[in-house]
C-alpha cells in the first residue's frame, strides 16, 4: 500500500468555531502531484481544547503529531513538506 | 402500544374574504383528545367570529370534563339562529377520543357527516340520530384501530367545482371516493391526505374559492419516538447506566455532541467515523456509529436546528433540502411525536472562553428552549438531566 501523510482534523464544537471548517478544503489546496500521498479525515472531538497547556484550537493531527491553531496555510505547507520527503523516500527506494 | 392521533387542520378562505369562517380547534389532555369543527354562517368577519365563539365553548366545557351531550344542549341552546333562513349561524361537528383505548364519539349537527376510513376503506358506522332542542343531532361511536383515518369538512369542500367543473358540487360521496384512492398508499402522516383534498377543492374552484373550505384530518398511528442523548453526564460512574438505557430506548436514537459520540463509541467498541464532505462553514459534520440514527457536533448545531424549527414555523415541508446535520437533526425532531432529552450536564471549561462566537448558547439554555416550543407544537417532550 503506497504511504501517504495522514491528516486528521479536529471537527468538535471549539475547533469548529476557530476555524476547522476552513480547512476542509484543504485537500483541493494541495499540489497536484503530492494529492496522492496526502489522506485527510475528520475526527471525532479530540477534547485538546480542555487542556491548556495544548495550545488553542483548531486541533490537526499530521502523522501522529497535533498542530494547534492550525490554519490552511500552516497545515498546506508541513503536509506538502512531508509528502515530497515521502516522494523522495519512494525514489530512493526505486532506484537501489 | 398506545396509538398516537395526528390530527391536520387545513382551510381555504373564500375568494376575496379576509378571514376564514370555518374554525376549527384541537385539545389534548390526559384522558382524551378531542377535536372540533365549524362552520360560522355567510363567510367573512362575522362567520369567523361565530365560528371561533362556537369552538371555544365547546373546547373548554369538554377539557372541563362536561359530558358531550350537555355540551351539545348547551351549545344548541346558546346559538343564535337565523330568523329568515331558520338555521343556526354556525354548524359544528365534534370528535371526543378516549385514551388509552381510543373509543370515540363523533357529533354532527348541521355539518357534513364525518367519514371513518379501514384500511384504505370507507366504513359505514351506525349514526342515531337524537333531538335536542327540537334540533337533529347525528351521532356515532367506534374504537380506532391501528391505521384508521377519519375527517370532518366543511361544505365548503363539498360544493368545490359547483357551477364550474362540476353540475352538483365534489359531492360527499365523490369526495369519500377520493380520499379512499389516496389512501391506497398509507400515509405516513394526517397532513398529507388533508392536504390532498384541500389541494383538489382549490383545484375544483379554480383557484378561486366560493366558500370558505376546511378540513381536519385524524390518522391514528404508532407513535414516533425520538431520543436524544447530548453531553457528557456528570458522573463516569453513571455514564454505563445511562448510555445502556439510552442504547435500548424504543425508537428512534439521536446523539448531539462530539464528546458524547466518543462516550456512546466508547461503549459500542468502536470509534466515529465523521463524514467529513456533511461539514459546512455554519455545520460541523456528521458522524456515524452503529445502532445511531443520527450523530452531529452538539451546541452549534442544536442553534442551528433551533434556528431551522422556527424558520421554517416547525413544518417539515418548508424545511430547506440541503443534507447537513442541523436540517437533518430538524427533519428526525419534525417527525417525531413523543421526544426525550437526555441532557449530560459536565461542561467544557474552554466555552466559557469569551473568544467563542456570541450565537452558542449553552446546552441547558437550548434544550430548554427547544422543548417549550416543541410542548407549544403539541408535542410530548420530556427532559432528564443527568
Amino acid at each position: 500500500m503506497e504511504a501517504k501523510v495522514h491528516v486528521q482534523i479536529c471537527v468538535g464544537t471549539a475547533c469548529h468555531i476557530m476555524g476547522a471548517a476552513d480547512l476542509i478544503t484543504i485537500e483541493d489546496l494541495v499540489a497536484e502531484p503530492l494529492r496522492e500521498y496526502i489522506e485527510v479525515k475528520g475526527v471525532s472531538c479530540l477534547e485538546l481544547c480542555r487542556d491548556e497547556t495544548r495550545g488553542k484550537p483548531p486541533f490537526v493531527i499530521i502523522d501522529g503529531e497535533t498542530m494547534c491553531e492550525a490554519t490552511l496555510d500552516k497545515v498546506l505547507h508541513r503536509i506538502e513538506r512531508q509528502a515530497e520527503k515521502l516522494i523522495d523516500e519512494k525514489k530512493r527506494h526505486a532506484g537501489s | 402500544m398506545e396509538l398516537f392521533i395526528d390530527i391536520s387542520e387545513l382551510a381555504i378562505r373564500k375568494h376575496g374574504e379576509s378571514l376564514c369562517g370555518d374554525q376549527s380547534k384541537t385539545a389534548r389532555t390526559k384522558d382524551k383528545t378531542l377535536i372540533v369543527l365549524s362552520d360560522g354562517l355567510g363567510s367573512g368577519v362575522k362567520a369567523s367570529i361565530l365560528a371561533t365563539l362556537t369552538t371555544e365553548i365547546i373546547i373548554r366545557m369538554l377539557k372541563a370534563d362536561v359530558g358531550l351531550t350537555d355540551v351539545v344542549e348547551t351549545v344548541i341552546g346558546t346559538l343564535p339562529v337565523c330568523k329568515k333562513r331558520k338555521i343556526a349561524y354556525s354548524t359544528f361537528a365534534i370528535m371526543e377520543i378516549l385514551h388509552p383505548d381510543c373509543t370515540y364519539k363523533i357529533v354532527n349537527f348541521d355539518s357534513p357527516a364525518a367519514m371513518v376510513f379501514r384500511e384504505g376503506q370507507l366504513m359505514h358506522p351506525v349514526r342515531d340520530t337524537i333531538r335536542i332542542q327540537d334540533r337533529e343531532i347525528f351521532v356515532s361511536e367506534g374504537k380506532l384501530e391501528n391505521g384508521d383515518f377519519v375527517c370532518f369538512l366543511s361544505d365548503g369542500i363539498l360544493h368545490a367545482g359547483l357551477g364550474t367543473k362540476m353540475n352538483f358540487g365534489w359531492g360527499w360521496d365523490n369526495v369519500a371516493q377520493h380520499i379512499e384512492k389516496r389512501l391506497h398508499e398509507p400515509p405516513q402522516c394526517a397532513w398529507e391526505v388533508a392536504h390532498n383534498v384541500l389541494a383538489e377543492t382549490y383545484s375544483l374552484y379554480g383557484g378561486k374559492p366560493g366558500d370558505d373550505a376546511s378540513i381536519v384530518g385524524i390518522l391514528a398511528r404508532h407513535q414516533n419516538r425520538l431520543t436524544i442523548l447530548t453531553g457528557p453526564p456528570l458522573s463516569r460512574e453513571s455514564e454505563g447506566a445511562i448510555i445502556r438505557r439510552f442504547l435500548k430506548s424504543e425508537g428512534r436514537k439521536v446523539v448531539c455532541g462530539g464528546t458524547t459520540g466518543n462516550i456512546v463509541a466508547r461503549h459500542l467498541n468502536t470509534e466515529v467515523e465523521v463524514e467529513i464532505k456533511t461539514m459546512t462553514a455554519e455545520v460541523p459534520p456528521l458522524g456515524r456509529l452503529p445502532g445511531i440514527d443520527l450523530l452531529t457536533e452538539g451546541i452549534i448545531t442544536m442553534s442551528k436546528t433551533l434556528q431551522w424549527l422556527q424558520d421554517c414555523d416547525f413544518d417539515p415541508e418548508t424545511l430547506p433540502s440541503q443534507k447537513d446535520a442541523a436540517v437533518l437533526l430538524a427533519r428526525e425532531i419534525l417527525t417525531a411525536d413523543v421526544i426525550h432529552f437526555i441532557v449530560g450536564q459536565s461542561i467544557n471549561e474552554f466555552y466559557q472562553n469569551p473568544e467563542f462566537s456570541k450565537y452558542v448558547s449553552i446546552r441547558k439554555n437550548l434544550i430548554r428552549e427547544l422543548a417549550f416550543l416543541l410542548d407549544q407544537q403539541g408535542r410530548e417532550v420530556t427532559v432528564e438531566y443527568c
